[in-house]
């Protein structure tokens, strides 16, 4: 079993074709962060969907789950230069 | 000969190693970079050279910790599953690091909200996996029809008060190991669509 890569830009493990943006093994993001197009989405967009993902995983209030996303999202490689 | 990149690696490998080792034995609320340094084997500045400060270093044996949860629940889980069979593979997990998850239980209430938000953040991507399983046997008439999210707060909620208070639970060994069998049959049983 291949060990999985991981999305630069939420972290997500990556390993079947359907795990990476647009489809393409060599992408660096997730299906979940990228367009159809495998394209990464502007941070805010990703941001909310980080959000939504803690809110629903953990059932924690909207300003938790906003702050955990930001600080996840400020470790990764996609989102260094970003003023958050 | 390993090149400078090489032994660089490891060093900081050894590092993280001994904190976690120091954060496992004392807390992570009482570590000392000292102690982690003699553990490691290296002078109390080179701890420095890898790290820029202790909050850091901590940091990334949080996230290195908790990213093995859900790397290896990623990989056994992919693909549809067995809530059951879920629940054992999490379960084997905590078993296995049991004295790091019992610290973690126990100190972070009182940690910074960063630190705290790490292990939230770890956390919503295992209760993901079982969020989906959930979500499937709820569509197939397996499992009653619940608020997921709730569901799992209250088995979480179990496992973290198992972890906090583990010598009210056992006197000696593990507390998931003890309590495991009970909490897999219960939980399914409340979720059950079947008498």
């Amino acid at each position: 079993m291949s060990e999985p890569t991981f999305c630069q830009s939420c972290g997500m493990p990556m390993r079947e074709p359907q795990d990476f943006g647009g489809g393409r093994q060599d992408n660096l993001y997730c299906v979940h962060c990228s367009d159809e197009q495998g394209t990464l989405k502007p941070y805010e967009v990703v941001l909310e969907g980080m959000k939504d993902f803690a809110m629903r995983s953990m059932g924690v209030s909207e300003a938790e789950a906003l702050q955990m996303a930001r600080e996840g999202m400020a470790r990764l490689p996609a989102w260094q230069n970003v003023q958050a | 000969m390993p090149t400078r990149a090489e032994t660089k690696q490891e060093t900081r490998l050894k590092i993280l190693a001994a904190a976690k080792a120091e954060l496992v034995e004392n807390g992570l609320l009482n570590v000392s970079t000292l102690e982690i340094a003699r553990r490691a084997g290296v002078a109390h500045g080179t701890v420095f050279f890898h790290f820029q400060n202790k909050e850091a270093l901590l940091q990334e044996v949080l996230d290195r910790e908790l990213l093995q949860v859900t790397n290896d629940l990623y990989l056994r889980l992919h693909g549809p599953h067995d809530l059951v069979e879920m629940l054992h593979i999490y379960l084997d997990f905590l078993e296995r690091e049991e004295g790091f998850f019992v610290v973690i239980a126990r100190e972070k209430p009182f940690y910074p909200p960063e630190f705290r938000r790490i292990i939230l953040g770890r956390e919503a991507a295992v209760r993901s996996y079982f969020y989906e399983a959930l979500e499937q046997g709820i569509a197939q008439g397996i499992y009653k029809q619940v608020d997921p999210s709730m569901a799992l707060a209250f088995l979480f909620a179990t496992l973290d008060d198992y972890l906090r208070l583990r010598q009210a639970y056992v006197s000696e060994g593990s507390v998931i190991r003890a309590r495991r069998q009970a909490l897999v049959e219960t939980f399914i049983k409340f979720l059950s669509t079947k008498e």
